[in-house]
């Protein structure tokens, strides 16, 4: 028997109103999809059923370009579920209060903190690049004292600089911070290179916020900065190399409590899906089969059993730091022996 | 080594090894190999900050005396100690 079916990404819109340059999916360059509500509450009221207790809403993109957000918030608050949103906070005053007040977390994807870094960023650092930058600035000093909050920078070799920018935000604000080391090998490696000189550098700095946060008893911004300064670098051009984690993951929980659904309603075990074939498509096949299906139970077996990251070359790319969330490990692990 | 032979000789501090920033007049430095951050006091810093292999270990003592007014025997106990360790330890290399 299958575990419960605890969560969802949907990916509500794929599709996005910036053009980064670090972008591990390049989502700008397709032409954007929506999702159709009736697809969102299709699958939610069928997950309930299974157990559903949180959502997510992302996007291969950015889920605020959805006209139907404020009405899927409604629907899935009235079903009493956890719901994460996460952003790059260009939205308008009125949709981003509303997000605040009825999302119970809302992560905010940060590409910079400094004006000419987000432009560099930019594939055209044009006027609307540069407006873009504004919105972001004015809404993230409107919300900067609310509680439920967290940033998530993900580092390359520009916006590293704007790392203790970031930190200090964070100092003065109480907001959490979850900085991820970039994806190796994806489109985007050769912005996310350092020299041995650059990363010599960049530690310096880094040893000064650790103990800044340290001193600060901010414990949670100064683990994140840890996990830079212990991040293994691996060299991918003469004299250039780029931040790696040091754990590879040596098992994923994610199928044994989430799927993530796509824009046109297909279901997926695992996120980086792209070269992944669906396990079907919400408005053909019940959910519950899906959930209960013989191949997303032997793919749940493999990837907590027999997990072999080679064989999983999408797992390479996994922008997700699994492994580390022990929470979700143990209780994943406490579900896979006892199937409950 | 003897201590003697010692006190003749420069050192450096291993860059290979450990990334280090001065932060309110005290070094900090991250072993890359073990991954400990370790704080260094104020002494301890004016032998880090003057192990650059231009003075041998016996000048740095005399340093060490004049600017923390401690006793000389004392001085060279603990500095030996600790260079000894942390040449040990290849955080310093001798020149």
């Amino acid at each position: 028997m299958a575990p419960p079916l605890r969560n969802i990404v949907f990916h509500i819109v794929k599709g996005c109103n910036l053009k980064c340059k670090v972008c591990y999916g390049l989502f700008w360059s397709d032409k954007k999809q929506l999702m159709n509500f009736q697809i969102y509450k299709k699958s939610i009221d069928e997950a309930y059923s299974l157990g559903l207790q949180s959502i997510r809403l992302s996007g291969y993109g950015e889920p605020s370009l959805h006209p139907e957000l404020k009405k899927m918030i409604l629907y899935a608050k009235n079903k009493k579920l956890y719901i994460r949103i996460y952003t790059n906070l260009l939205m308008h005053r009125d949709l981003l209060w509303f997000v605040i007040n009825n999302a119970d977390l809302l992560s905010v994807h940060v590409n910079a903190f400094s004006k000419n870094l987000f432009l560099e960023s930019q594939v055209r650092a044009d006027e609307a690049a540069s407006k873009s930058f504004e919105l972001f600035a004015r809404n993230i000093a409107e919300i900067r004292n609310t509680k439920n909050l967290d940033l998530i920078f993900v580092i390359n070799n520009r916006n590293i600089l704007d790392l203790h920018k970031v930190v200090y935000f964070c100092l003065n604000t109480k907001m959490r911070l979850q900085v991820n080391i970039p994806i190796v090998k994806n489109n985007a490696v050769k912005y996310i290179c350092f020299s041995s000189e650059e990363l010599k550098e960049i530690k310096r700095e880094l040893i000064g916020l650790y103990i800044k946060t340290c001193h600060a008893r901010r414990y949670d911004l100064a683990f994140q900065i840890k996990k830079v300064l212990f991040a293994e670098k691996e060299e991918v051009e003469e004299g250039k190399s780029v931040l790696i984690k040091k754990e590879k993951p040596k098992r994923c929980p994610t199928p044994q409590y989430s799927c993530y659904i796509g824009p046109y309603g297909d279901v997926y075990p695992l996120a980086p899906y792209q070269e992944m074939a669906p396990l079907g498509n919400i408005s053909k096949t019940p959910l519950y089969d899906m959930w209960n299906s013989a191949d997303l139970a032997s793919i749940r077996d493999e990837m907590w059993f027999n997990f072999d990251i080679n064989k999983w070359k999408i797992c390479k790319n996994c922008p997700f730091d699994r492994i580390n969330n022990k929470f979700i490990v143990q209780r994943s692990r406490r579900r896979a022996k006892t199937g409950q | 080594m003897r201590k003697e032979n010692l006190l003749d000789k420069r050192i450096v501090v291993n860059e290979q090894l450990v990334d280090w920033k001065l932060i309110d007049q005290e070094v900090v430095f991250l072993h890359n190999k073990e991954k400990v951050f370790y704080e260094l006091n104020r002494t301890a810093t004016y032998i880090w900050l003057k192990a650059n292999g231009k003075k041998p270990i016996r000048e740095i003592i005399k340093g060490l005396i004049t600017k923390f007014l401690i006793n000389k025997d004392k001085a060279k106990k603990d500095t030996i100690e600790f260079i000894s360790g942390a040449i040990k330890n290849k955080i310093f290399l001798l020149v």
